[in-house]
């Protein structure tokens, strides 16, 4: 059981990408339904409703950023893993969980303002940026979300335990 | 849930195409029944062999509800017109003319086999409820030679085949139209019934047991005339129609129904993932439809201006 703590620094790694994914995943969906739509009747607002579905993506890419440096710190990037300590492990598991579990229900529910944004460019498309503004405050707090999991990796790597 | 995103974005885009006020009143003040086709025919209503331009953009509507959701959905819209296509053929059988072209299409059964069914008397190709409908219809008329009984019992039969859609649907906004449905038309109907003095066992025949309004206080006091129906009505929801009620005005009574309707509809223009917006661009689409038929036959007959604008109804924009 001595690399019981690099599989645990793995999995925090491996929600942040899961979780985050999975939220964006649903969030581009929804937002994609709604642009589909918007086309239907009217292709010539393709690229107003596409940059409106891009916004709930971010989420992802935050999970992304923050799987790939656990995977560096703990060296499975680059292949100079060594063992880790179980406190460490656990360490960065935790560390995972804010971008994780707040990419997932933020980019849940970006999606669905961006849907109603979306709507939005359908009836006013001159109003297209305040759409946007209103999508993009939900990003606030996965951008927080992130902004701890990085801090709390980087801090973990200076511990001596 | 269902997922209506797909659809409402839809209905979002063809909303902004809907006629605004602003574009009725130029219609109706328009100058002449050829500016009038003009001005409409620029505001996307076209047909293809110049043949009514109504006609052609209600077609047009139904195809595009049709591929915005699915049948359980939009039945509460089809059923009215089932019900109104047993009224006509009924009416059409028993008079002995051909009654074709009162028939409406965007029933849930097609109209012509209704209407063979009311003139063989064979209801089997109609389903349950419609076919028991048909029967009593004809059943109704044959016994009475009634015409008026024959309405009361259809459109009754009607507001319950919508409410009973409606729960089935379990969709809030639907079960809240229904019910004014049910509200509006009880309101005429007591009205009626109040102005031509009917007595109360007429009125609980005619009034629909249903809807947010206590039926019988409303049959007794429809039953009692006016002023009681007007003392009613005032402390309910509807309390405005009762000024309409007290001056006698039918038309303004019918077109506060309407209005009233389309105001509950408008709270759908918020709404981004329950089929509220399609039933509501339905009802909208429908009416605005109405508004410009009844605006160029105006204008075809010569009526003058304020004449029409007092008939034309609210629009959803």
């Amino acid at each position: 059981m001595e690399n019981l703590g690099m599989v645990l620094a793995l999995t925090g790694a491996a929600l942040a990408s899961i979780l985050a994914g999975i939220g964006s995943a649903i969030g581009v969906g929804k937002a994609g339904q709604a642009a589909a739509g918007v086309v239907t009747e009217d292709p010539s607002k393709f690229s107003k409703v596409l940059i409106m579905q891009l916004l709930p993506g971010t989420q992802g890419i935050y999970g992304l950023l923050i799987a790939f440096i656990t995977l560096s710190q703990i060296g499975i990037l680059g292949g100079s893993a060594e063992s880790l300590s179980l406190a460490k492990g656990l360490l960065y598991l935790a560390a995972c969980l804010p971008i994780a579990i707040v990419g997932l229900l933020s980019a849940i529910s970006q999606g669905k303002a961006a849907v109603a944004g979306i709507m939005m460019i359908a009836k006013k498309p001159d109003q297209m940026s305040k759409g946007m503004i209103f999508a993009a405050m939900v990003e606030t707090y996965a951008i927080l979300a992130l902004l701890v999991s990085i801090l709390a990796i980087f801090g973990i790597a200076g511990l001596n335990i | 849930m269902k997922e209506y995103t797909y659809s409402i974005a839809r209905v979002r885009a063809k909303e902004a195409s809907l006629l605004t006020k602003q574009d009725i009143e130029q219609l109706i003040s328009a100058d002449g029944y050829e500016t009038a086709l003009r001005f409409a025919r620029d505001r996307g209503y076209r047909s293809d062999d110049n043949s009514d331009v109504t006609a052609a953009a209600e077609k047009e509507l139904w195809s595009f509800i049709e591929e915005l959701a699915d049948e359980e959905t939009i039945r509460v819209l089809r059923l009215p017109t089932d019900y109104h296509n047993i009224k006509a053929s009924v009416k059409a059988v028993f008079s002995e003319i051909d009654g074709e072209d009162l028939l409406l299409d965007g029933g849930t059964a097609d109209k012509k086999e209704i209407y063979m069914c009311v003139k063989t008397r064979e209801y089997k190709e109609l389903d349950e409820r419609l076919a028991r409908a048909c029967e009593e219809a004809v059943t109704i008329i044959n016994r009475t030679q009634d015409g008026q009984l024959c309405d009361i019992y259809v459109d009754n039969a009607m507001l319950k085949a919508v409410a009973d859609a409606a729960e089935e649907s379990g969709d809030a906004f639907v079960k809240k139209y229904a019910d004014m449905l049910a509200d509006t038309s009880n309101l005429k109907t007591a009205y009626r019934c109040a102005v031509s003095g009917k007595n109360l066992s007429f009125t609980e025949n005619a009034v629909y047991d249903g809807g947010t309004l206590n039926v019988s206080e409303l049959e007794r006091a429809a039953a009692a005339g006016i002023d009681a129906l007007c003392e009613f009505v005032r402390p309910t929801g509807y309390g405005e129609c009762a000024e309409y009620m007290k001056s006698g005005s039918a038309a303004q009574l019918e077109k506060y129904c309407a209005d009233e309707i389309m105001r509950f509809m408008e709270s759908a223009k918020y709404e981004s993932f329950s089929c509220a917006p399609i039933i509501a661009y339905y009802y909208a689409k429908t009416a605005e439809i109405n508004a410009v038929r009844l605006i160029l036959s105006g204008k075809l007959n010569m009526l003058g201006d304020d004449m029409i604008r007092e008939r034309v109804r609210m629009t959803y924009v």
